[in-house]
C-alpha cells in the first residue's frame, strides 16, 4: 500500500514529502496533512440559524463574507454523500463565516509552550470547545513534574459518549511554537488577519488565506475538525461515534506532559477503537496519511566559566577582558565545531549510526517512483530555502522520509543587541539541538554517544540537558480508519498515493509511540490502537514566519469548508466501516498526471 | 564606558535637587524629609583614610562640610538618575536622559546648554544626541568634562541581587563584594558612569553653593553612544571643535586603547543554501544545509582551539612592542599584584595567565579578538521547539594597541573569512575608536591630580592603559598622538580618581556608597573632585590659556 506520507506528521513537524506519490514537489513543504473533520465551532451560532446569512445581524464586525467553495475545481462527489451527510455540508457552507471567527479567536489566545505564555488560559478555552460540544466528560488535567525534571503542561480530556458502538479518540495539541522573528511576518502573528494568496507570498489564486500562529500547527487543521464535529450535531442530532479528545500542551516540547498523562492514565482510553489525527493537503492538493513517527531526541547544551574552570564565573564581565580573560563562548564554539563535519552536515559522534535500519526494498521503490515527479526547484521554493543538500532528488526524498540529523536549533548568550556595541565577555553560552532518529537507534543512546563524544574531544565541563525524547513509531495503514480517509480522497477528488506495506515510521514527528499498536522504540503504557490522519484542506510554514491556513480553496486544494466536509466524511466513512470493506483500490487515482505545482 | 572610567572617580559637587543651596546646613536634618525616610548616609563611613585637612584652605574645607552635611541629597540624586534608563544598544531612555542631563547642566546654571541631534553618521546609523554646556564663572581658565549618559543593557536580569534600576542600597555582604562596606549601590550605571559623573556634578554644586561662584569655567559634553563606539560623538566632534577653543584642559580621561567593533551574520539568503525566508522548522535538516552550523563552523575557523589567537592574517603586523621603561613599570605592577583577588574582582575563575607579569601585560599590551555575544533561531531556555534559523549573528569587539588599525584589521577579517571559505558572510561594521597615547605628567590638570591624590593621603596610579583595559574616546579631545584625529580638539588631561565602582557591563554593577578602610566612599569621592578643581585654579592662576601659549 503504501501511501505515501507526504506529510509530516502532524502538524508542524513537518512536512515530509512523499513518498511514494505522484505529488511533485510540492508536496514537500510542509503540511502536514492531517484531517478529521467535524464540527461546528465553538459559536452559539450553532443549529438554529437560518441558511442564508446575510442579514445583518452582527452590528459591530462586517461578516467575513466567505465563500466556502472558493474557487475550487475539485468538489465531494455528492452522489456518494448520505442525505444526513448532505445536511451536514449545507450545514457547513451556511455558517463558514462563524467557523472562520472561531479559528480567529483561538488564534488570538497565544498558547506559547517554550514560554509558558497563555497555556493555563488555553487548557481551559480548549476545554470548553468540549463542553460546549456536550462531551459528558471534560477534564483539564494537572500532571506535574515529568520525568525531565520539569512539570509538564496540562492536558485536556473530554469524553463524549453518544451511544454509538464505536469509539475514535482525537489527539490535539493546543500549544504553538513561539514566534521566533516577528519583523518578518506580513501580519502580527496573533492577529489572524485574512489576506490574499498574493501578500501571504502564496499562489495568488488562494483569495483568502489566515495568516497567524498556530494557523496550521495546529489550530486550523483542529478548528476544522471541531467544526465539523459541531455541524454534524446540529444537523442532524448526534455523532456517529463516540469521541474521546485528548489535547496536550507540551507538543513544542517533547510531549513531556502527555507522555506522563498516558503513563498514569491508561484507562482512559478504554474502549477506544481507532485514533484520527488531524490533516492538510499537500500544495500540490495531494492527500496524506499519518501515523507513524520518526524519533526525535532534544537537548540544550551549555558551556559556562562557573563549569569550566576558567573565564568569567557569576555572570558576563566587560568585554575588554578578553585580552586576559577566557571565553566560556569562544569554548562552546570550538565544541560545537568538533562534534559536526565542515558542512554541518554529518555529526562527528562516534557510533552515532550504528544501530540504523536500512530502508526495506518495497519503502526504497515507493521513494523511487516519488523522485521522479520531484521538482526540486518548486520543492525548494515551497520550503522557502535555497536549495537542498543533494540535488538528487532520490537522495533528497530518502533524507527527508528516512534520514537523520543532528540540528542547530537556536544559540544564545551575552550581548544580542543587533546595532549594539556594548563590550560583553559572556560567562555562558547555551545552545539547542534536535536529533532526528530512525528505527532502530535509540534517543537516550544517543545523548550518551554525544556525552561520549565530548568528554573524549577534551570538553567535560560542557552540560548536556536533555530536554525530552520521543521514540520512532511505525504504523500500518490497513485499518478502518486509514481507509475511511482514503475513501474520502476518492469522494473528494484528491489524488492519494497508497500507503507502504506494512509498517512503516513514515509520516512525520508526533508521539505517536504513546497511541500506536505498531512497533515503537519505546513502549510507555497498555495503549494501542490502529491510527491515521489526513484531511482536506491545506496550511503551511509551521515554526515559521508567516504560518498559514487556506481559508478558501483554489483548483485542487480546498478551503477550510472542505477541510470540515472532509473530516464529517471520514467519520461517517469510519462509522460505517465493518472492518473488511478493502479499500477500493481502483478509486485511488494515482495517477498523477493530476497534480501539478 | 569602560573599564577605566569605571575605576575612576571624581569628584564634585552637588545634586540636582532643588535643596541645593539654599537649604541650612545643619547636620541633623532627620525630620523634614516627611515621606522618605532620610538615607542616613556617613559621610565618612569605615574609612581609614582621610584628607589631611591641615593642607586644606578654608574655602575648601566649606566645600568638604558642605559634602557632608548633604550627602543623603547627593547619593539620592545618584539613584534618580540611575532610575532613568539610558540604553544605547536598545535605544530605551535614551532622548528622556538627554533632556535630564541637559537639566543638570542649568540647574548648575551654566549659560549654554544645548542638546544637539547630531545626524546620520558615517557608519549609516544614527547617533544619538550630544549634551553640550558651557558654564561661564568669569574665571581665568576653562575644564572640559567628558561625559557618557548611556549605559549598557542588562543582559542577565537573573543575576542581579536588586532590580537594576531600582539603585538599592546594601551592604556589602548583599552585594557580595567586602563586607567592610555597608553601604553600596546596586544598579546598571552605578559605576559604569552615573556614579562617578554624580560625583562631579554633586561636588561642582557644593563648590558654587559654599563658594558662590567655581575658580573655574567649565565645558560639559555628555555623549548617548558610548556603549555604541561613540559613533555620535565622533560626529558631533568632527562637526563642533569650535566650541571647545576655550579648553584649557580636561578634568580625568587618560590613554585609551584601540576599539572595533563588527556584527558577523550567516544567512541562507546570502549562502544560496539552507532556509532563506525566514527561520523554518528543525525536522527539514535532514534535508537542508544549516546557515547556523555554517557560523559555527566559520567562526571556528577564525580562532586558536584555546579561543584566545586570532587565526587572521597579518592580524599582529603593526604591533608595537612595549619600550624597556614600559617593561620595567609593568614588572614592578605585577610585583603586587595578587592574581587571585584579581580574578575574585573581575568575577572570573582565573585568568588566561597564571604569572602576573604576563597579566598585566595582556591587560595593558595585549589584543584580543572577543565574542560579545551570539543568537539566532529558537532560544527559550527549556523549551524544544524545532528551528533549522535562517540566519545566525554573532557580535565581536577586537581591542588593539599602536600602531595597529581598526579598519585595517576589519579587512585583514575580511580577507580570512573569504580566504577560508565563507564570502556570503557578511560583515557590519558598527565603529572604531582608535587608541590615543597617555597623556602627559608634565601639565598643569596633571599636577593638580597628583597634589589631590596627596591632599586626599592616597597613593596616585600612573598608567598608560587600566590594568584590565579598556577604551574611551580620548583619540577625540587628547593633545598626544592618536590612530585617527577627528576634529581639532588637542586637550591636556588628568585628574585624580577616588571612590570606588565595579562590575562595569557585568550584573550587579555596584558603586560604593560608604567607604571602609582605605576606599572612600561618595563624599570623599565629591571632596577630591572639588580640591581637584580648586588645586587647578591655583596652579594655573595668573597663568596664560593654553591658546595664547
Amino acid at each position: 500500500m503504501a501511501w505515501g506520507t507526504p506529510y509530516p506528521r502532524h502538524q508542524h513537524r513537518i512536512s515530509r514529502l512523499t513518498t511514494s506519490c505522484k505529488w511533485r514537489a510540492g508536496a514537500l513543504k510542509e503540511n502536514l496533512v492531517v484531517l478529521c473533520l467535524i464540527g461546528v465551532l465553538s459559536g452559539t451560532l450553532g443549529c438554529k440559524s437560518k441558511p442564508s446569512v446575510q442579514t445583518a445581524e452582527t452590528p459591530s464586525t462586517p461578516k467575513l463574507g466567505i465563500r466556502p467553495e472558493g474557487d475550487e475545481k475539485i468538489h465531494p462527489d455528492l452522489s456518494k454523500a448520505s442525505p444526513e451527510l448532505q445536511k451536514v455540508y449545507t450545514y457547513i457552507d451556511q455558517h463558514i463565516d462563524d467557523h472562520v471567527e472561531n479559528l480567529q479567536k483561538w488564534i488570538r489566545q497565544p498558547s506559547i509552550s517554550n514560554s509558558g505564555e497563555g497555556i493555563p488560559e488555553s487548557a481551559e478555552m480548549v476545554k470548553g470547545f468540549f463542553d460546549q460540544l456536550g462531551c459528558q466528560q471534560t477534564r483539564v488535567y494537572d500532571v506535574g513534574i515529568t520525568e525531565y525534571g520539569s512539570p509538564g503542561n496540562p492536558v485536556v480530556y473530554a469524553r463524549c459518549d453518544e451511544g454509538a458502538p464505536k469509539t475514535l479518540v482525537i489527539y490535539w495539541m493546543y500549544d504553538t511554537m513561539p514566534v521566533t522573528q516577528p519583523d518578518a511576518w506580513i501580519a502580527p502573528p496573533f492577529e489572524a488577519r485574512i489576506v490574499d494568496g498574493k501578500t501571504a507570498g502564496l499562489d495568488p489564486a488562494f483569495k483568502k488565506v489566515l495568516i497567524g500562529r498556530g494557523a496550521t500547527n495546529s489550530k486550523g487543521p483542529q478548528m476544522s475538525q471541531l467544526n465539523a464535529l459541531m455541524s454534524i450535531k446540529a444537523a442532524n442530532g448526534k455523532l456517529p461515534v463516540n469521541i474521546i479528545f485528548v489535547a496536550e500542551g507540551d507538543e513544542e516540547r517533547m510531549d513531556i506532559g502527555l507522555r506522563k498523562f498516558v503513563k498514569d492514565h491508561p484507562d482512559l482510553f478504554k474502549g477506544a477503537d481507532a485514533m484520527l489525527v488531524f490533516g492538510v493537503q499537500a500544495p500540490s492538493g495531494a492527500g496524506g496519511m499519518m501515523g507513524g513517527s520518526e524519533g526525535c531526541v532534544y537537548v540544550e547544551l551549555t558551556t559556562s566559566g562557573k563549569t569550566w574552570g576558567r573565564g568569567p564565573i557569576q555572570s558576563d564581565i566587560h568585554g575588554s577582558n578578553k585580552r586576559s580573560v577566557d571565553s566560556p563562548a569562544w569554548r562552546h564554539i570550538k565544541m560545537l565545531s568538533s562534534l559536526v563535519s565542515d558542512d554541518g552536515n554529518t555529526p562527528l559522534i562516534k557510533g552515532f549510526f550504528d544501530d540504523m535500519q536500512p530502508l526495506n526494498p518495497s519503502e526504497t521503490e515507493k521513494l523511487k517512483s516519488a523522485a521522479s515527479k520531484v521538482d526540486m526547484t518548486v520543492a525548494a521554493e515551497n520550503l522557502g530555502v535555497g536549495r537542498f543538500i543533494s540535488d538528487d532528488p532520490f537522495t533528497m526524498l530518502k533524507m527527508s522520509r528516512y534520514g537523520t540529523s543532528f540540528n542547530l536549533d537556536g544559540i544564545w548568550g551575552g550581548n544580542m543587541y543587533a546595532g549594539g556595541a556594548g563590550a560583553i565577555l559572556p560567562n555562558k553560552i547555551t545552545s539547542k539541538h534536535n536529533f532526528r532518529y530512525i528505527p532502530k537507534m535509540h534517543g537516550l543512546d544517543m545523548v550518551k554517544k554525544l556525552r561520549w563524544q565530548l568528554d573524549h574531544n577534551g570538553y567535560k565541563d560542557v552540560q548536556v540537558k536533555l530536554i525530552g525524547d520521543v521514540p520512532w513509531s511505525k504504523m500500518s495503514y490497513d485499518s478502518d480508519i486509514a481507509r475511511a480517509i482514503m475513501k474520502t480522497y476518492a469522494d473528494f477528488g484528491i489524488p492519494y498515493a497508497t500507503p507502504a506495506d506494512g509498517e512503516s515510521i513514515l509520516g512525520g514527528y508526533w508521539p505517536s509511540y504513546l497511541f500506536s499498536n505498531g512497533e515503537v522504540g519505546q513502549k510507555i503504557a497498555p495503549v494501542s490502537m490502529p491510527i491515521a490522519g489526513g484531511a482536506a484542506g491545506l496550511g503551511g510554514r509551521a515554526h515559521a514566519a508567516n504560518e498559514y491556513y487556506v481559508i478558501e480553496g483554489a483548483g485542487k486544494v480546498y478551503g477550510m469548508a472542505g477541510a470540515e466536509k472532509s473530516v464529517a466524511t471520514i467519520i461517517y466513512n469510519y462509522a460505517a466501516a465493518n472492518g473488511k470493506a478493502a479499500l477500493n483500490t481502483s478509486a485511488v487515482q494515482t495517477s498523477t498526471a493530476s497534480v501539478s505545482k | 564606558m569602560h573599564l577605566k572610567w569605571s575605576l575612576m572617580l571624581v569628584g564634585l559637587i552637588v545634586l540636582a535637587g532643588s535643596v541645593g543651596c539654599s537649604k541650612s546646613d545643619k547636620p541633623a536634618e532627620q525630620a523634614t524629609t516627611a515621606a522618605t525616610p532620610s538615607l542616613g548616609i556617613r559621610p565618612h563611613g569605615d574609612e581609614s583614610v582621610k584628607p589631611d585637612m591641615s593642607k586644606v584652605p578654608p574655602d575648601l574645607k566649606k566645600v568638604f562640610t558642605y559634602i557632608d552635611d548633604h550627602i543623603d541629597e547627593h547619593v539620592e540624586n545618584l539613584q534618580k538618575w540611575i532610575r532613568q534608563p539610558s540604553i544605547s544598544n536598545s535605544g530605551e531612555g535614551i532622548p528622556e536622559s538627554a533632556e535630564m542631563v541637559k537639566g543638570f547642566f542649568d540647574k548648575l546654571g551654566c549659560q549654554q546648554t544645548r542638546v544637539y541631534d547630531v545626524g546620520i553618521t558615517e557608519y549609516g546609523t544614527p547617533g544619538n544626541p550630544v549634551v553640550y554646556a558651557h558654564c561661564d564663572e568669569g574665571a581665568p581658565h576653562t575644564l572640559v568634562i567628558y561625559w557618557q549618559y548611556d549605559t549598557m543593557p542588562v543582559t542577565q536580569p537573573e543575576n542581579w541581587v536588586a532590580p537594576p534600576f531600582e539603585a538599592r542600597i546594601v551592604d556589602g555582604s548583599t552585594a557580595r563584594i567586602n563586607p567592610a562596606f555597608k553601604k553600596v549601590l546596586i544598579g546598571r550605571g552605578a559605576t559604569n558612569s552615573k556614579g562617578p559623573e554624580m560625583a562631579q556634578l554633586n561636588a561642582i554644586s557644593s563648590m558654587k553653593a559654599a563658594m558662590g561662584k567655581l575658580p573655574v569655567n567649565l565645558i560639559f559634553v555628555a555623549e548617548g553612544d558610548e556603549e555604541r563606539m561613540d559613533i555620535g560623538l565622533r560626529q558631533f566632534m568632527k562637526l563642533h571643535s569650535d566650541l571647545f577653543k576655550d579648553g584649557d584642559a580636561m578634568l580625568g580621561g587618560g590613554g585609551s586603547e584601540g576599539c572595533v567593533y563588527v556584527e558577523l551574520t550567516t544567512s541562507g539568503t546570502s549562502w544560496g543554501r539552507g532556509p532563506t525566508v525566514s527561520d523554518i522548522h528543525g525536522v527539514f535538516k535532514r534535508t537542508t544545509d544549516s546557515p547556523a552550523w555554517r557560523h559555527i563552523q566559520m567562526l571556528a575557523s577564525l580562532t586558536s582551539k584555546d579561543g584566545n589567537t586570532p587565526l587572521i592574517k597579518g592580524f599582529f603586523d603593526d604591533f608595537v612592542p612595549s619600550t624597556p621603561d614600559q617593561v620595567a613599570e609593568m614588572k614592578k605592577s605585577a610585583e603586587k599584584i595578587d592574581l587571585k583577588v584579581a580574578a575574585q574582582n573581575v568575577g572570573v575563575a582565573r585568568f588566561i595567565a597564571d604569572d602576573p607579569y604576563d597579566f598585566v601585560k595582556m591587560g595593558r599590551f595585549g589584543t584580543s579578538f572577543n565574542l560579545d555575544g551570539i543568537w539566532g533561531g529558537n532560544m527559550y531556555a527549556g523549551g524544544a521547539g524545532a528551528i533549522l534559523p535562517n540566519k545566525i549573528t554573532s557580535k565581536h569587539n577586537f581591542r588593539y594597541v599602536p600602531n595597529m588599525k581598526g579598519l585595517d584589521i576589519v579587512k585583514k577579517l575580511r580577507w580570512q573569512i573569504d580566504h577560508n571559505g565563507y564570502k556570503d558572510v557578511q560583515i557590519k561594521l558598527i565603529g572604531d575608536v582608535p587608541w590615543a597615547k597617555a597623556p602627559s605628567h608634565d601639565s598643569d590638570i596633571w599636577h593638580a591630580g597628583e597634589q589631590t591624590y596627596a591632599l586626599m593621603g592616597v597613593q596616585g596610579r600612573n598608567e598608560f592603559f587600566a590594568p584590565s583595559g579598556g577604551y574611551w574616546p580620548a583619540y577625540v579631545f587628547t593633545d598626544q598622538e592618536v590612530g585617527e584625529k577627528i576634529g581639532t580638539v588637542q586637550l591636556p588631561m588628568g585628574g585624580a580618581r577616588v571612590g570606588m565602582g565595579g562590575r562595569a557591563h557585568a550584573a550587579n554593577e555596584y558603586y560604593v556608597i560608604e567607604g571602609a578602610g582605605k576606599t572612600y566612599g561618595m563624599a570623599g569621592a565629591e571632596k577630591a573632585i572639588a580640591a581637584n578643581i580648586y588645586t587647578y585654579a591655583q596652579i594655573t592662576a595668573g597663568k596664560p590659556k593654553k591658546n595664547a601659549q
